[in-house]
């Protein structure tokens, strides 16, 4: 009697162990195929940043202006520039600088 | 028998004795080598334990450097966080010619490939030869598929610069080894190598390359065989613009070694005339010797100073000027007097203080120093007016920048940093007087610079033309600056631009800033016409970026 009330927790033990090690082990492997396809993504992600940093680059996107809106676009100036805050709910409109000088 | 026996007693003792004696003397030989050799390991212990705590204390650039590198090497952004310098992996595809077992078949297949190389050479005369360095995935996998074991793919990898040669003077290059050989990637090159953190600058793209245009620009009209600008915050030192040309693209990967690529703005060391001036009155308010209203009568038109003549570039000057006039009308003779009231030891002193004679301790290592001679009371005179003195574009930024920031002291940067420690070394009040007399500079009549009185943005600033040394004197040669500080109100920016051997241009148009009618035909080469004008463009273009985003 003694032996079985020794040897079953130990057993139970073992079995639990292997379960537990068994189901770590596909964690570990779910958590490395998803480490994986983070780096692989965080990869295409640098890339695709770079393109994208190439293509908008200030002298492509000058060719674009030029390009597709000849003159449209047009320069604001400072003077044409407001600033926006809400004040009691309401917004206040104010100019950038008041030229006066 | 009892005598024998008591000699024999006597010699017993004798021998014994004896053999006490030298077994004593043995033990104290044997004693005294395990001392000396424990001794001797004991400062060889000493030694070593020594060396040891040393080297874990002391970082020794030589052995980071050795450290071996990984095909890796951090980005570099610009403040935004805009890619300015990337790594990419890339494969270099070699061969093994001993390897190759049918040599004219894979060269028949090499040509088909790859049609406007030719290996016959390599392939006869040498162990091993790149195919093709940085190869496309599409013509790896042909290569491949000829299915030759000889080929041998070498990985490694690529630094790509999106914006070509916009930052080619702030970001340097690096070598075939993946090490950094000038700009920010030598003077960073074991971080780039050894984090994974990329490295931000201060720098801003879209600046740096509305300033690029003006100054290309600015080349075509003058003719100046360089050019360099440089825009501050004044508060904190951070460089958000900083430009010389001629540049060179870094995607070529050429090596850089004409002269004429040096970078103008940290640099290259110019006499820069009469910006000076601001500091000569500055050191005069700063020692109390002036007040702006302060008047000097009777300013001759001409001086000698050791058999040197010091003149006034302009005749029609008056000969009554207050310290502001001075200033104001760029007066040489009144520039000097104001110095000859700092004095020697004060007017040292305070160049030192505003950092144009000390040495500036920057993130790239191609910063040149400032070259001054021995005082004097004639080196006082022409330092006063900005000549016997050379120094570079970032210093003159940086002493305007403490000038005009309340006084406070601070270090130029091309890395974001968190905090700074802001430390006053000027006097109260030394900002707010000096400032709006830079503002009557560009604003009114009297004043040298004009064409930067951009509206909306206050601008004030300092004109400075100066011929350039050459072998024993001066040449008609010209570098024209034009240091500006804006909005003089609240400075927040500085921005030093720099015109190297412009050319006065007769054909060109100037557009005036108020009513006048246009103007074409100018023959005087002077920073007022060329620098001044070239900045007021710059201003009109960054200035709403900055009003909006800083």
């Amino acid at each position: 009697m003694k032996k079985i009330f020794f040897f079953t927790p130990i057993i139970i033990l073992i079995f639990a162990t292997t379960l537990t090690k068994n189901s770590t082990k596909k964690l570990d492997k779910q958590i490395f195929e998803i480490n994986e396809n983070i780096r692989i993504l965080e990869d295409r992600y640098e890339l695709t940043l770079l393109d994208y940093n190439i293509l908008t680059s200030p002298k492509k996107l000058i060719e674009y202006q030029k390009f597709y809106f000849e003159e449209k676009l047009i320069q604001k100036k400072i003077e044409n520039l407001n600033t926006i805050t809400i004040v009691n709910d309401k917004l206040k409109i104010e100019k950038m600088v008041n030229i006066d000088e | 028998m009892s005598e024998f026996n008591q000699n024999s007693q006597n010699s017993d003792k004798f021998n014994d004795s004896f053999s006490f004696k030298e077994n004593k003397s043995y033990l104290k030989i044997s004693f005294e080598r395990v001392a000396f050799i424990f001794f001797v390991f004991f400062i060889l212990a000493v030694i070593f334990s020594s060396k040891v705590i040393l080297l874990s204390i002391k970082k020794i650039p030589e052995i980071q450097k050795v450290t071996k590198k990984e095909n890796f090497r951090s980005s570099i952004l610009d403040k935004d966080g805009n890619i300015l310098a990337k790594s990419v992996p890339i494969i270099n595809l070699g061969i093994n010619p001993n390897l190759v077992i049918n040599k004219e078949k894979l060269l028949i297949s090499l040509k088909l490939i790859f049609p406007n190389k030719n290996f016959d050479d390599d392939m006869y005369g040498k162990k091993f030869f790149y195919v093709k360095k940085k190869i496309s995935p599409k013509k790896l996998e042909q290569v491949l598929l000829l299915g030759d074991k000889s080929f041998i793919q070498e990985d490694s990898i690529a630094r790509v610069y999106p914006n070509g040669n916009l930052f080619s003077h702030v970001i340097g290059q690096i070598d075939n080894d993946n090490n950094g050989i000038s700009g920010i990637e030598k003077t960073f090159d074991y971080e780039l190598t050894t984090s994974k953190e990329p490295l931000k600058l201060t720098l801003d793209k879209d600046l740096q390359y509305l300033i690029k245009e003006e100054l290309l620009k600015s080349r075509d009209i003058f003719q100046n065989i360089g050019s360099a600008a440089v825009l501050m915050d004044i508060n904190n030192g951070n460089i958000l613009s900083m430009i010389s040309l001629p540049d060179f693209d870094l995607n070529k990967r050429e090596k850089i070694s004409d002269k004429k690529y040096i970078n103008r703005a940290t640099k290259g060391v110019y006499e820069f005339g009469s910006v000076f001036k601001t500091f000569t009155l500055a050191a005069g308010l700063q020692y109390n010797v002036i007040e702006p209203d302060t008047e000097f009568r009777d300013l001759k038109k001409r001086i000698t100073c050791a058999g040197n003549s010091i003149s006034e570039y302009d005749d029609k000057i008056p000969s009554d000027l207050t310290a502001e006039e001075i200033l104001i009308r760029s007066g040489n003779i009144g520039s000097v007097r104001i110095a000859e009231k700092v004095g020697i030891e004060n007017y040292n002193e305070f160049l030192k203080k505003i950092g144009i004679i000390s040495n500036l301790e920057f993130d790239i290592q191609e910063v040149g120093s400032t070259q001054i001679g021995r005082w004097g009371k004639c080196k006082l005179a022409t330092v006063s007016f900005g000549h016997g003195i050379a120094t570079t574009l970032l210093q003159l930024s940086k002493a305007y920048s403490i000038i005009s920031n309340g006084g406070y002291d601070i270090t130029p940067t091309l890395i974001k940093k968190d905090s700074l420690k802001r430390q006053k070394i000027l006097n109260d009040n030394l900002s707010e007087t000096i400032n709006p007399i830079l503002r009557k500079i560009v604003s009114t009549k009297e004043g040298t610079a004009g064409f930067a009185n951009v509206k909306g943005y206050e601008v004030g600033g300092k004109t400075g033309t100066a011929d350039q040394p050459s072998e024993g004197g001066y040449s008609k040669k010209k570098v024209n600056t034009f240091t500006s500080v804006f909005p003089t109100s609240d400075p927040k920016f500085v921005l030093a631009v720099m015109l190297d051997e412009p050319k006065a241009n007769r054909e060109f148009v100037y557009h005036y800033r108020d009513d006048r009618y246009p103007y074409k035909g100018n023959w005087r080469n002077t920073a007022g016409w060329t620098t001044v004008w070239v900045t007021g463009q710059i201003i009109d273009k960054i200035g709403p970026i900055l009003a909006t985003k800083y």
